[in-house]
């Protein structure tokens, strides 16, 4: 037979336990990371010194990959790339430097048809990437796309695994983020919104990065006295829509959270972007609706 | 019921079943004299592919007693003369060697037609030392099943009727008229005034019933190189027993890859159903594979919606296709060569690709193949990924990395290419000159830059039959390429075919896009 009881007189402030404790909320926030990531690799850990350093690759401009709290792209994650044609582009010139570091093939997983072409492998040859390396898987529907991803991912094997599928379950994207991270090979997931009329097609939240990269007016090559004499190169707009673990950097959390825009030129030789230009505030209706990101994020982060 | 074919403008009887045989109904009647014997007659047309069909079904079925199955090509053609395989069409089994796994001969034989009367078919088996014999017994001897040892073929023979011997036409009648109607009358006469006077034929076919001279038989399936199988003394439905089961034959085949130094390329799973149908399995790996586990991981894969139905008797594993694997081990990858593939990219690479083919389909996963040919959709292609590079593309054999840059002069390509060049409308001050707006899906896009033109001009020395008559292949097959921008800079690759005349409107089309 037991029974508790109170000897003790409760005390006045009793009741602010039951109010948020700071100093408990951080306790609890960093266990849950430590359980996340049981290598360490704790976002707060990377705030002063990684103790895994993360494999990164280069966007392809110093200014953009110092804007990333990983400085530049972690090569093992799952990435997100929306956008039009230029997508394509981004997403080839992200390969190219990922086979520069690693010599494996790479896995491109696409719908059986598609209203804007098959890859061409001229034009990926012209854009430096070796269309030899490319395995390309036609599923019939989202669930084999996901499902080869998710296989590509797993085996280790390859440089990167490219996907496209039209719908991603929360729960797929989470799986596809866990494969990337744990046989560290780059994942992206390249959803090009040119058929869409609408333009924007649903985003998963697993992602370590997502980007919008869209076409922008180019401008010509003139001559001495002005005159048009060639099409420059093209011209991409990269936005930074998201980035999973901005909070790395405590200083950097409002603005790395933020969506950041540029403005560059593709250099088809080297897959870098020689001119860039921080466009400071981008459009109004993609700050818009960054602003919203960003507190969600921190939610899920959160929890 | 019989069945019916119209021969010489007439409809005759090709095939009738036991009820119209007793009614003196026979294979070669007239249909007229049929009706008249028996007017109620149920008559339906022949049908040559359905029974063929359902011969190979049977084959495949009869497949459990031994690999060495074919359907007898003559059919019934000695009783008929039609060539027909209905009514009395038949197997041929080599069961040397297989009857003791059955428990014996007599049992193998019981076993058969038994089990082809479960399903319907009347059945007749006999088992002879040469398939000359077999034949003969199967159709013309008293019982139903026989079996026949080497030293009596003679003596079982002997009694039957001379069409035993699979002798048709012109030779049977000739026998029939001099009153020769048993085997029996010919083993008397002696031979070379036989051969002189009914034709070499019958000779033929009394040596090959005694065994005199051989008689080969063709399977219906080339004889795999390696193969196990299994007989359950009780059928087997759940999927994981089945999965246990091929994973010991794939153990056995394994050891035996291994002694003979062999890897698999190709394999079948058959599953042989209680209710005698079967199920074919098939893998395929992109270099020779001899690791169990792996080819198990295959099969499994393909195994997922597999329904045994009332049990699996027997699963036969053969590896179809065999490689040597000690030549694929010496290959180490050369880190220097820019131009590896994934062919060299390791094991676990391999393994991928063949997971991947086995769920998806092999034609689903695809690698990129180089071709030289000015033609831009000829240039880059889509191939399954299994596929060597084999000497059927010798032209193009000069693979190199040259191939993907192609000439040093040459125009700027698109990152993704229309399969199918699409028409679009357009609006060109210029006939020869770039457009100014061009609509697509039926939205429009308002030109602010172009590049261009590049020529290319048609493959001449390829004939693309599609040219209108009279028309050059100059004249049509030219394509001037522009490289165009639109307002929000998206590039398109847009084309005008044909050379420009003044009689005739420009022709566009839209073929690729720019990154």
């Amino acid at each position: 037979m037991s029974a508790a009881v109170f000897k003790q007189p409760l005390s006045p402030d009793f009741g602010a336990h039951l109010g948020p404790d700071p100093g408990l909320l951080a306790h609890l926030r960093a266990r849950v990371q430590t359980l996340e990531h049981p290598g360490g690799r704790t976002p707060q850990a990377g705030a002063q010194a990684p103790a895994a350093p993360i494999k990164t690759v280069s966007v392809g401009a110093a200014s953009i990959d110092a804007a990333l709290p990983w400085n530049g792209l972690p090569a093992q994650g799952l990435h997100e790339i929306f956008g039009d044609a230029a997508a394509v582009g981004f997403c080839a010139s992200l390969l190219v430097r990922l086979l520069a570091q690693r010599q494996a093939p790479i896995l491109w997983c696409r719908p059986a048809r598609d209203a804007y072409g098959e890859l061409y492998g001229q034009g990926l040859a012209a854009a430096g990437l070796d269309p030899e390396r490319l395995i390309l898987v036609h599923g019939r529907d989202d669930t084999e796309i996901l499902w080869a991803m998710e296989e590509g991912l797993r085996s280790g094997a390859l440089a990167a695994v490219v996907g496209s599928p039209r719908k991603i379950p929360p729960i797929a994207g989470r799986r596809l983020q866990l494969a990337a991270e744990e046989s560290g090979t780059a994942g992206i997931l390249l959803r090009p919104e040119d058929g869409q009329p609408s333009g924007r097609q649903t985003a998963t939240g697993a992602a370590l990065s997502r980007w919008r990269v869209l076409s922008a007016p180019s401008q010509p090559a003139r001559g001495n006295s002005g005159q048009i004499i060639a099409m420059g190169p093209p011209q991409w707009r990269l936005e930074l829509q998201r980035c999973r673990f901005a909070m790395a950097r405590g200083q950097n959390l409002k603005e790395a959270g933020k969506p950041r825009a540029w403005l560059v030129e593709w250099c088809n030789e080297t897959g870098n972007f020689p001119l860039v230009a921080a466009l400071r505030d981008g459009s109004a209706a993609t700050a818009a609706d960054a602003d919203a990101e960003p507190q969600a994020d921190r939610g899920a982060n959160a929890a | 019921m019989a069945t019916v074919t119209a021969v010489h403008g007439g409809q005759r009887i090709a095939a009738a079943n036991d009820a119209a045989r007793s009614q003196g109904i026979s294979p070669g009647m007239a249909l007229a004299d049929a009706r008249a014997l028996y007017p109620s007659l149920g008559v339906r047309q022949m049908a040559p592919e359905d029974d063929l069909e359902t011969l190979k079904r049977l084959s495949r079925a009869a497949m459990r007693y031994t690999p060495w199955v074919s359907i007898d090509p003559l059919g019934d053609k000695a009783s008929n003369g039609f060539g027909s395989l209905g009514g009395d069409a038949g197997l041929w089994l080599d069961v040397s060697g297989c009857a003791h796994l059955f428990g014996g001969e007599a049992a193998l034989l019981a076993d058969l037609t038994g089990r082809f009367e479960n399903h319907g078919f009347h059945a007749r088996a006999a088992m002879a030392p040469m398939p000359g014999a077999a034949w003969a017994l199967a159709r013309f001897g008293e019982i139903g099943a026989s079996i026949v040892a080497p030293g009596d073929v003679r003596e079982a023979l002997a009694p039957l009727p001379v069409a035993a011997l699979r002798i048709a036409g012109r030779a049977a009648e000739a026998l029939q008229r001099v009153g020769l109607r048993r085997i029996d009358d010919l083993l008397q006469m002696p031979r070379g005034p036989l051969a002189r006077r009914f034709g070499r034929e019958v000779l033929e076919r009394l040596d090959q019933a005694l065994g005199k001279t051989d008689e080969p038989i063709s399977p219906r399936r080339i004889i795999p190189l390696i193969h196990a199988r299994r007989v359950f003394a009780e059928p087997i439905g759940r999927n994981e027993d089945i999965e246990a089961a091929t994973n010991g034959l794939l153990n056995h085949i394994a050891g035996e890859l291994e002694t003979t130094g062999q890897g698999v390329r190709r394999m079948d799973l058959t599953l042989y159903r209680v209710d005698n149908s079967t199920q074919q399995v098939r893998i395929g790996t992109a270099r020779p594979v001899r690791d169990a586990a792996h080819i198990a991981r295959l099969f499994r894969d393909k195994m997922e919606d597999f329904d045994a139905g009332f049990g699996v008797e027997v699963i036969a594993l053969a590896a179809t296709e065999t490689a040597s694997l000690a030549q694929h081990q010496g290959e180490f990858p050369d880190n220097s060569t820019s131009n590896l593939s994934f062919m060299d990219a390791g094991e676990s690479a391999a393994r991928l690709i063949d997971r991947l083919a086995g769920r998806l389909g092999p034609t689903s996963v695809t690698r990129l193949h180089a071709r030289a040919s000015h033609l831009p959709e000829r240039a880059s292609r889509a191939i399954p990924v299994f596929k060597e590079k084999d000497s059927s593309t010798a032209p193009d054999a000069l693979d190199s990395p040259d191939l993907w840059r192609g000439a040093p002069r040459r125009g700027p390509r698109p990152i993704r290419l229309l399969a199918q060049p699409t028409a679009i409308d357009v609006m060109a001050p210029v006939p020869d000159g770039p457009p100014v707006m061009f609509r697509w899906r039926r939205r429009q896009y308002k030109v602010t830059n172009a590049d261009g033109p590049e020529r290319i001009a048609p493959e001449w020395w390829r004939r693309s039959g599609r040219l209108p008559p009279g028309a050059t292949t100059l004249e049509h097959g030219t394509r001037d390429y522009y490289r165009i921008e639109d307002e929000s800079g998206k590039r398109y690759w847009l084309y005008r075919e044909g050379l420009y005349r003044p009689d005739r409107p420009p022709r566009w089309y839209l073929h690729g896009f720019f990154a």
